[in-house]
């Protein structure tokens, strides 16, 4: 194969698309040809760019409940009973593994989208829909460290939920607040080796806000898809920088 | 989960949350594409995944479910424009990019002025996709974005192999032929600011460069 039917190739090349034999031509032709290799090498950095770029459009957390919320009132059509707790359970489940996935990147757990189903899977029947006297309770009975909550209570914030689960082979606290309709979770776990308490670290992944901060006893993570100024104001002040 | 009346539908529904929920950013993002407009990708998505769970029997496992939903996705979408009798845009596909025998004239892949790609913002790269004539935006993002293979994208949008091909290669090449212009204008523009002479020269320059890149060479 020489470059000029190599360039004719390239698509369907990065494409997976060639059959074995021509696969391995176009591979053997950019063993040794440094024109192509470079070529080939800059198309693959740009579709990877465009990938990830395209890629960080996420569905918003309001469509996910719904989706999920509408998925099981069909399941449970005639049984409505359940329908209004639902929407809340809903976004526990997500709301957690969210929280899993930034809390996995800062304490480098691998794996975060296998164990945030991991998270989905096993804590199903560990959790707690409703207001902080039922929470508290819940977790008096049940939480596997000394819990506290996480996040003052105000007009504007309400605890709606609580679970518990593993991080990482760690328990782990997740609650779930309401903020005026829009929720964010909180996933509180014994200070891992290593951590260092500070001022609240505040930053963007897939399209979330998180915070994280605690001392040396609780480490907690905020995660919600609210804009950083309103993230900052959930974290207790005496975390804020 | 508690929440599933029979055993059959609690089976089926769970079966369905570890398989096609996952894919619901990438069903939102498809949404967004078809429909351009973030409240309609909303509704359409919805009223997708409902008929998707209705439909699961039709999944055949071991495929790529993703797949699966975008057909549901694009299918509920047209269903969707028909019911509102939304009157249908005929788009206009540039001249002079070839048909289905685009492949003779080689894209410049080895032409340095692609480089430019590389420096393209996030939000380039969106208008860039955005720019391009519906069917050639879905062949793209289907195939660059999401990863689907030419048949699944064929499944999808419902059309022969060779179509999808064929904007594949159109729609990559408008592309990218827009990019490298908006990129050069950025680049060279902040360059003649820089230098003596202001931006005036350097937008000139950089035009001529992404006509040479765009439009001129055919192949190596
Ligand atoms: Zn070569």
């Amino acid at each position: 194969m020489d470059c000029s039917s190599l360039s004719r190739y390239v698509d369907l090349f990065l494409d997976g698309e060639l059959a074995d034999q021509e696969h391995a031509e176009v591979e053997q032709h950019l063993r040794m040809c440094a024109a192509c290799r470079d070529a080939v090498n800059r198309e693959t950095r740009f579709r990877a760019s465009l990938r990830q770029a395209m890629r960080s459009v996420r569905a918003p957390g309001s469509l996910r409940d719904q989706v999920i919320a509408r998925m099981r009132a069909d399941g449970e059509r005639r049984t409505p009973r359940w329908a209004h707790t639902l929407a809340y359970a809903a976004g526990i489940a997500v709301i957690a593994a969210l929280g899993y996935a930034v809390v996995a990147n800062v304490l480098s757990v691998p794996d975060p989208e296998e164990r945030a189903l991991a998270i989905h899977q096993e804590s199903e029947n560990t959790e707690i829909l409703g207001d902080r006297g039922r929470v508290e309770s819940f977790l008096r009975a049940r939480a596997p460290f000394a819990f506290r909550l996480p996040v003052d209570e105000s007009d504007a914030i309400r605890l709606v939920g609580a679970r518990i689960t593993r991080l990482g082979g760690m328990p782990a606290v997740v609650y779930l607040y309401d903020a005026g309709g829009r929720r964010f979770s909180v996933t509180q776990y014994p200070a891992p080796e290593g951590w260092r308490p500070g001022p609240a670290r505040v930053g963007r992944q897939d399209g979330f806000t998180y915070a994280t901060y605690g001392d040396s006893g609780l480490v907690q993570t905020v995660v919600g898809d609210l804009p950083e100024p309103e993230m900052v104001r959930i974290v207790p002040a005496a975390w804020a920088r | 989960m508690a929440f599933w009346k029979t055993d059959k539908s609690r089976r089926a529904g769970e079966r369905f949350e570890r398989e096609a929920l996952p894919h619901l950013d990438a069903a939102y993002r498809f949404a967004r594409s078809l429909t351009r407009d973030a409240a309609e990708a909303d509704d359409l998505v919805q009223e997708a995944f409902v008929k998707a769970l209705a439909a699961f029997d039709s999944y055949e496992e071991g495929t790529n479910c993703k797949a699966w939903l975008f057909r549901i996705v694009r299918n509920t979408f047209i269903n969707q424009v028909r019911a509102r009798r939304r009157e249908v845009v005929v788009e206009e596909v540039p001249e002079g990019l070839g048909g289905l025998s685009g492949w003779a004239d080689a894209p410049a892949f080895r032409d340095p002025q692609a480089a430019a790609l590389l420096a393209a913002t996030r939000q380039q790269l969106e208008a860039a996709l955005e720019g391009l004539p519906t069917d050639f935006r879905t062949a793209v993002e289907l195939s660059d974005v999401e990863g689907l293979t030419y048949q699944e994208i064929a499944d999808v949008m419902g059309t022969p192999i060779g179509t999808v091909m064929s904007r594949l290669y159109r729609g990559r090449r408008l592309m990218r032929e827009r990019l490298v212009q908006q990129v050069g204008d950025v680049v060279a523009g902040t360059q003649g600011e820089a230098a003596e002479g202001g931006g005036a020269r350097g937008r000139v320059l950089s035009l001529a460069g992404a006509r040479r890149a765009g439009g001129g060479q055919d192949g190596l």
